[in-house]
């Protein structure tokens, strides 16, 4: 356990002598959310009908523009195979890396949204729900997104690899993200679609670091 | 008491070297010599568990390495051929990282030479300064030693404290094996060169 809190306490040192990437991701959503109010026009009940669409969407390319910085470093500079001499399983090393990354996207994001709801005139009941299944849904993208980063390692153009192997798997996650804050502008209940996306990060947890575990060992094998 | 038996390895689509056996018991060091990319650094990768071997066996005391790998890793210190360093970490973040994350004991001397510069940044670094930074990977008590090429970039001071090391733990009874183009004199160093167990002009396919 010592040995976890370690690596979280590492990665998290790393970010903040670093926030280059933090930055990126942040600066990436507020800029791209904030362009389609200029592109569609100010009409306030078409923005607040796109908004959790967009909103998603956004969230969702922001975590693929965050991938590749997931494991590329570790697997470039060496760090990966020093990591993989410690007592702990390879499987909780991916666990505690990829917690870090849900928490350096999805806790920006999740702030950052009610800001965007804002410029979107969302209503503000949908706002609870809006943020959180991101926090929710953005776990699930990191764990399958980290799978796609894992195995793009030692590829030529890595970063297009990672973005083909994801997209497919956040398909459905998006789906159910948006209807989520969707039903709730609708006044349905959302109750269910919530309850598949919170099923679907739960799959997303042992299929995302298994897959990762595997994948690495695949990239330090050659 | 490493072992390793008749083992061959292939990267791409060639053999690199077969036939490949030697044992080391505590207090011993290997050399490993020959060529460039004759696999001193595939064999370092293979004795790591990092890659399988296309066949033979590797036993660390006496169990083939490949039955529990996270048990015998800790076991074991690999040093890759480029410094594992994180550019915007000192080198007094990476020994307390790395004591945490090996379980090194507390209290361990991390003194590899690099007095004043051991809080700055990694980035601001030379490349000796760097790979003396790797070296407090060997601070703990891990008995299995894989050092490729850990001599490059180092003066000679470095050469003689890193020299120093390995007969600390070679006393300690350590292993060592380590790849180097320089000639070492080392008491109980064991010198093996790959060349005698490559098949030339073998190409599997």
């Amino acid at each position: 356990m010592t040995i976890f809190w370690a690596i979280i306490r590492h990665e998290l040192k790393l970010t903040a002598r670093q926030p280059g990437d933090l930055l990126l991701i942040v600066s990436f959503f507020l800029l791209t959310t904030s362009l389609f109010p200029l592109a569609v026009g100010a009409e306030p009940n078409l923005l607040a009908r796109i908004a959790p669409g967009i909103i998603w969407v956004t969230a969702l390319l922001s975590v693929l523009l965050s991938l590749p910085r997931l494991w590329e470093p570790d697997y470039n500079d060496g760090s990966i195979e020093i990591l993989m001499l410690s007592a702990l399983p390879l499987e909780l090393i991916v666990l505690a890396k990829v917690l870090v990354h849900w928490l350096l996207t999805a806790l920006p994001l999740a702030l950052l949204t009610p800001l965007v709801a804002v410029m979107f005139q969302l209503d503000i009941q949908a706002l609870p729900l809006m943020v959180g299944s991101l926090l929710l849904g953005v776990a699930a993208l990191s764990l399958l997104g980290s799978i796609g980063a894992a195995l793009a390692l030692g590829a030529r153009s890595g970063t297009v690899l990672v973005a083909l192997i994801s997209l497919p798997l956040f398909i459905p996650i998006l789906i159910f993200g948006v209807s989520i804050a969707d039903m709730a502008l609708m006044s349905l209940p959302s109750e269910g679609a919530f309850l598949i996306l919170a099923a679907l990060t739960l799959f997303a947890l042992p299929v995302g670091i298994l897959g990762t575990a595997w994948a690495l060992r695949l990239a330090v094998s050659n | 008491m490493l072992k390793v038996s008749d083992l061959a390895c292939m990267r791409g689509e060639g053999c690199l070297f077969s036939g490949l056996s030697f044992e080391l018991k505590e207090g011993q060091v290997m050399h490993l010599v020959g060529s460039n990319g004759i696999g001193k650094s595939s064999l370092l990768r293979l004795l790591a568990g990092f890659s399988n071997p296309l066949s033979g066996d590797i036993e660390w005391q006496g169990e083939n390495i490949h039955q529990d790998l996270t048990r015998y890793r800790q076991d074991l210190v690999f040093l890759p051929d480029q410094a594992p360093l994180k550019k915007q970490l000192c080198p007094d973040d990476h020994l307390n990282f790395w004591q945490r994350l090996l379980g090194f004991k507390d209290g361990v001397s991390g003194d590899v030479g690099l007095g004043k510069v051991s809080d700055l940044p990694t980035k601001m670094l030379s490349s000796g300064q760097r790979r003396r930074s790797s070296f407090l990977l060997l601070t703990g008590t891990r008995k299995l030693w894989l050092l490729d090429e850990p001599f490059v970039g180092l003066d000679s001071q470095g050469v003689e404290m890193l020299l120093e090391k390995i007969e600390q733990h070679r006393q300690d009874g350590g292993i060592i094996i380590l790849t180097s183009h320089i000639a070492l004199d080392m008491p109980n160093c064991t010198v093996l060169s790959l060349t005698e167990f490559t098949l030339t002009q073998f190409v599997v396919s």
